[in-house]
């Protein structure tokens, strides 16, 4: 028992040790584990979404906060697995490699009355093959949906939906994409991912200025 | 030993005719001092350096770590009139030609001079430590190497005379002495962060991390750092950049970068910061910078996503894709990537004519280097580099260990070398590289090439033995010869410049530096394994060889460039070839012999490792197929030229007809596989500096009338320093001889000076150059490397012989010689908005020009050529000078398609003899050229008054773009007579 526990401790010990791989990414297509909150928000400024070839103007969306596996959202350099909702690429507001949450911005019609509405309960939520978003068009989007339907990734359903959305609130007004991603830096990278206190400060200016 | 005795005859012959000093003591054993005659100028040769245990046994370097001590050497073999001489040595505060020559007087920091008596029979003999060198004091401020000039005063009269020898007369001081480059500098550094305006920067990216002197507001302008970070991390992790440049006088701006989405958008985020900044500088920092940044100095750093960033942002601008409001192309002085990814490849991810550095770590596991991917392999982006290009690879260090954001080195492989020693890496080696190349400061670029083993900043982290540095160095090729660069000339017969190639070394391949599959596992059938310089799509060439016994490999030198007496270096890079078994079984630096030919076949080798340290071998991480060894590391090796006449050579620089590499145990390590690239014969030269005082010549000198006095008027423009007073000069002489050097006097219009030419005769063969100092680079020159290069005038009167704008008809005419489009005509250029390859305008401004079929659509040269014939005119003169602009757009410019100039002494009837060939493509620029007398005789036609000129368009082969046009023709000459 002893040695068997002596064991376990130097297997941890030496995988602590090892270093972290940032070559290699899990396997995909890969569903996102949950969606914990969701909020609707609307730009006063329209933006640009540059996480697609075509960079469409946006002026409203999601706002999520999504449980993945955090090895797939791990920093690299490299092409990273691409968050996907539905047919269009989720911009990441925070990293989520520790938390094992990311925050991000769904550019999508909000309006059930629009024709071009995306219902949020009818769309898969998945990470895609590696790629730097810039590069990723709507063709490549439709082919990565295809895989992720044939790796058997399907939609949460309206319920996990719903509640997520009455988790997340009610519409979320914002003058520009800049507000919005610094609301979401106040608000749920502390509350979801709070190891990102770095990050969030900086984004936030909350460090006081230094001398030396 | 025969031709010492001769020399020394010789000169005491020469002695016993003049009298010897007044109170000068002789005795048998103690040759008399030398005459007292008075040239006017020293002798500038090297002095200072390092002693080598072996040849060429001493290494002349402009860099002395302070603390180390100076060792002065003098070849008595190439300096035989000082042989056995009795000398005293003075290390004196550096001074400027100007000063010297103003002020002769010798005075020894040491507090007194060392008196030597030299040796006669090798440099070793006339090796002198000099004493108390190791104290000198190398505090520069803000500055990098405090400058001192070594004299050996010959006489021993404690003046500078034209008996003695300098190591420091023209220019740059003899050797300067470096403090500890890790060190920060003495400048209090205030940081801050905050948000530039919204709109302005992609939004939610605003943020900012400045650093810059506390006392900012007493300063002149100061330089730019940009520093834009990688994917998952903070542009608040470049504190140890950030801090150590702004404590010697940078102003350094961190900002956030948008890295998820890719690299295009991390280039636009670098873009429109760098911008931002220097439009709201009122409102950043309580404004305390407007007025202090230097917009004519910007350094843009990036790191690995943000690495490929900067030179995205770069061949943006190139492109016109983007037009950056508050600085331009050529403000972007040096682009610095860190650990760089190559996502889009050269079409996109290209620094282009911008110097380029790069730093990469050999444990990187994320920006990895394996031969798996192109986007991993950061050397790419320095091999795309046109001109200046440095690289600094540091074994063991990982991907995290390049900022201070904590957490992962983001590294794997053996013997990690940390973060906090990286850091003292990064500031010992950033210092230097800006300097140098925003500032131009000298004894900095000994830091970018000389080997790791023997010099390093005095605070690396000489003591981790994980430490391993590999430094790739290049200048502008076009300013050196490069002998082979392998990127022309594919066979292994010939070199790139055309000159035979001869060997015995086996399994020798030419061909793209670029593994030829996915691993480093040993292929021999992949000859490029562990090549990772250039991907698929570059073109980065060398080649690759194996000995396991004595063998050579040997380059002709071109009979065109076979004097090297102006050339300062032998410089070529080489790589060891990882998990080869020659390289396993060498497991150590890799070292062999230089060997240079004259073409008396005299001979002078030297091994590589005399100066310490040999080919590295690659980094033992394992991974990327099987085996251990990473990737091919270059490195750059630099050999002095005059290093090789050391002892009585007797190699003749002047005509050096070959460059052999010697291999095997006779020669070096006994075995190995080596990459060879970049032989090139050097001129140590500097790249252009912005931001520093620059001299114009307002007046054409091409021409000077006899017989008057002409004034001559010089902009001076101060740019970030300011003019010495009274440093301003005209130097000036008619035929040789000692140049005369009035002042240049201030003539009232802003930035303008003029000097007075004294009237000269016909046959006199004016020479004139300008210089003046500035406060913070010293003395600069007109020409740039003047005395050198002079502005040589003929005397005469000139006149203009034919003039044609192409307002009128004036008799040409145009030719179709097969072409199924194009045709020459005259008119308005039509600037067709469906057809991007025509000009907007003409050339000379006055609104019609001669262009290849100016109408709107597909009108370029196709299938053939086309002509266009001059009308006769007067070529005959003491001087010719036919001038015109061209306009050429050329998608294929192998020299396929091109203008040719041809001239006919003989009217219509010809011959035709070729002058120029034009097959660069100027985009939609108008470019103006330029025919003398000398052009025209030296092509073996002759001056006439039937002169004719044509042009010829042509696309031959393949089909491409071939856009051609002609405009502000004009035939000057000039005749004296008294």
């Amino acid at each position: 028992m002893f040695s068997l526990l002596l064991t376990a401790v130097f297997s941890m010990q030496a995988s602590a040790m090892l270093p972290q791989s940032h070559s290699t990414s899990p396997a995909t297509p890969v569903a996102v584990e949950n969606v914990v909150s969701i909020q609707p928000f609307e730009l006063e400024a329209p933006a640009k979404h540059l996480w697609r070839v075509e960079q469409p103007m946006v002026t409203s969306g999601y706002l999520l906060v999504l449980k993945v596996d955090p090895a797939l959202v791990v920093p690299r350099q490299v092409a990273e697995p691409v968050l996907y909702v539905g047919h269009q690429t989720a911009e990441r507001v925070n990293v989520g490699s520790e938390s094992g949450h990311v925050i991000a911005i769904l550019p999508a019609q909000i309006d059930p009355e629009k024709p071009d509405y995306l219902d949020l309960s009818e769309q898969l939520f998945w990470f895609g093959s590696p790629e730097l978003p810039e590069r990723v068009d709507a063709k490549r989007i439709a082919a990565e949906h295809q895989e992720a339907i044939a790796a058997g990734i399907r939609p949460f359903g309206a319920e996990k939906i719903a509640t997520a959305m009455a988790r997340g609130g009610l519409v979320n007004e914002k003058a520009s994409k800049r507000d919005l991603i610094h609301d979401a830096m106040r608000r749920l990278v502390r509350e979801y991912s709070p190891q990102e206190r770095s990050l969030v400060e900086g984004v936030l200016k909350s460090r006081p200025a230094k001398r030396r | 030993m025969c031709k010492w005795f001769v020399v020394l005859i010789a000169a005491a012959a020469v002695f016993s005719q003049l009298s010897a000093p007044a109170g000068a003591q002789l005795s048998i054993d103690e040759p008399p001092p030398p005459p007292p005659f008075s040239m006017y100028f020293p002798t500038e040769t090297e002095l200072a350096g390092n002693s080598l245990g072996d040849f060429p046994h001493f290494e002349y370097v402009a860099a002395i770590n302070e603390g180390s001590p100076v060792t002065f050497a003098l070849d008595p073999t190439r300096f035989p009139a000082n042989a056995r001489a009795l000398v005293d040595l003075y290390i004196v505060d550096d001074r400027s030609r100007t000063q010297w020559l103003s002020d002769r007087t010798l005075s020894d920091v040491r507090g007194a001079p060392q008196r030597v008596r030299l040796g006669a029979n090798n440099i070793q003999s006339c090796t002198v430590v000099l004493t108390n060198s190791d104290t000198l004091s190398g505090d520069a401020g803000i500055g990098l190497g405090v400058g001192y000039d070594l004299v050996c005063d010959v006489n021993r009269n404690g003046r500078l005379d034209g008996n003695d020898l300098i190591d420091g007369f023209e220019g740059a001081a003899g050797f300067y002495v470096v403090h500890d480059l890790t060190q920060p500098g003495p400048l209090a550094v205030t940081e801050t962060i905050y948000d530039v305006a919204v709109g302005t920067v992609t939004g939610g990216f605003e943020g900012e991390n400045l650093f810059y002197p506390t006392n900012v507001s007493l300063m002149d302008r100061l330089p730019l750092i940009v520093v834009s970070h990688g994917n998952g991390h903070q542009y608040e992790w470049y504190d140890h950049i950030g801090l150590h440049m702004a404590s010697y006088g940078y102003i350094v701006m961190s900002h956030q970068n948008n890295t998820v989405p890719g690299v295009q958008t991390a280039a636009t985020t670098t873009l429109e910061h760098t911008d931002a900044f220097l439009g709201q500088l009122a409102s950043i920092a309580g404004g305390i910078l407007v007025g202090h940044v230097d917009t004519s100095r910007i350094v843009w750093i990036g790191h690995s996503r943000g690495g490929e960033g900067v030179a995205i942002a770069y061949d943006r601008i190139v492109d016109g894709i983007w037009s950056p409001v508050h600085y331009k192309r050529e403000d972007i002085v040096l682009i610095s990537s860190i650990a760089p990814v190559d996502f889009d490849g050269p079409a996109s991810t290209n620094p282009h004519d911008a110097v380029f550095s790069l730093w990469t770590g050999g444990s990187d596991n994320d920006v990895s280097g394996c031969a798996s991917a192109d986007l991993l392999q950061t050397f790419h982006l320095h091999d795309r580099a046109e001109k200046w290009r440095q690289s600094i690879s540091l074994h063991g260090v990982g991907h995290g260990d390049f900022h201070n954001g904590g957490g992962s080195s983001v590294a794997t492989g053996p013997c990690l070398v940390g973060r906090a020693d990286t850091h003292e890496i990064m500031r010992g080696y950033l210092l230097p590289l800006v300097k140098h190349y925003v500032e131009r400061n000298l004894p900095a670029r000994d830091y970018l090439w000389r080997q790791w083993e023997s010099f390093q900043p005095i605070g690396a982290p000489t003591a981790n033995p994980c430490v391993t540095v590999d430094l790739m160095f290049r200048e502008d090729p076009a300013l050196s010869f490069p002998v082979d660069d392998f990127q022309t000339e594919p066979t292994t017969g010939t070199s790139s410049s055309g000159g035979s190639v001869t060997f015995s070394v086996t399994d020798v391949s030419e061909g793209l530096l670029d593994d030829g599959n996915s691993d480093f596992t040993n292929d021999f059938a992949d000859v490029m394994n562990g090549m990772t310089v250039g991907s698929a799509a570059d073109t980065t060439r060398g080649i690759v060889f194996s000995w396991g016994s004595d063998s050579f490999y040997e380059q002709e030198i071109i009979p065109a460039e076979r004097d090297l007496t102006d050339d300062v270096y032998l410089s070529f890079r080489a790589c060891q070839a990882t998990r080869h078994p020659n390289t396993i079984a060498q497991l150590g630096d890799l070292t062999f012999t230089v060997t240079l030919v004259d073409g008396a076949l005299n001979e002078s080798s030297i091994r590589i490792d005399a100066y310490g340290g040999g080919i590295e071998e690659p980094y033992a991480r394992s991974g990327c197929g099987t085996g251990t060894g990473w990737g091919n590391e270059f490195e750059t090796i630099r050999i002095r030229l005059t290093d090789f006449l050391n002892n009585g050579s007797s190699l003749d620089l002047s005509d050096v007809a070959a460059i052999r590499f010697d291999f095997g145990p006779s020669f070096g390590s006994s075995l190995g596989r080596l990459g060879l690239d970049e032989i090139t014969i050097s001129r140590d030269a500097s790249p252009p500096l912005t931001g520093v005082l620059t001299l114009a010549l307002l007046d054409d000198l091409t021409v000077i009338p006899p017989d008057v006095t002409t004034d001559i008027h010089v902009s001076i423009t101060a740019s970030s320093e300011s003019l010495v007073p009274g440093s301003a000069t005209m130097h000036y002489r008619f035929n040789g001889g000692v140049f005369a050097t009035p002042p240049l006097i201030a003539t009232g219009m802003p930035g303008e000076y003029s000097a007075t030419l004294p009237a000269p005769s016909c046959g006199d063969t004016p020479e004139i150059y300008f210089s003046a100092e500035g406060s913070l680079s010293g003395q600069q020159t007109l020409p740039e490397d003047a005395p050198s290069s002079v502005f040589s005038s003929l005397v005469g009167n000139l006149s203009v012989n034919f003039a044609d704008d192409f307002e009128n008809d004036q008799g040409w005419t145009a030719e179709n010689l097969g072409a199924t489009t194009g045709d020459w005509q005259r008119g308005v250029p039509v600037n067709d908005p469906g057809w991007a390859y025509d000009p907007a305008a003409d050339g000379d401004g006055s609104g019609s020009c001669y262009l290849t079929q100016n109408q709107v659509g597909n009108t370029d040269v196709d299938n053939g050529s086309v002509r266009l014939n001059s009308p006769t005119f007067d070529a005959t003169g003491d001087l010719v000078l036919i001038q015109y602009f061209y306009f050429l757009r050329l998608t294929n410019t192998d020299g396929t398609d091109r203008l040719l100039v041809e001239y006919s002494s003989n009217g219509a009837a010809g011959p035709w003899t070729t002058l120029v060939a034009h097959q660069t493509d100027g985009g939609l620029q108008w470019r103006s050229h330029l025919i003398t007398h000398e052009d025209i005789l030296n092509a073996g036609a002759s001056l006439s008054a039937t002169a004719r000129i044509r042009f010829t368009a042509n696309d031959t082969g393949t089909q491409s773009i071939v856009e051609a046009g002609v405009d502000g023709f004009t035939v000057e000459t000039a005749q004296c007579s008294e």
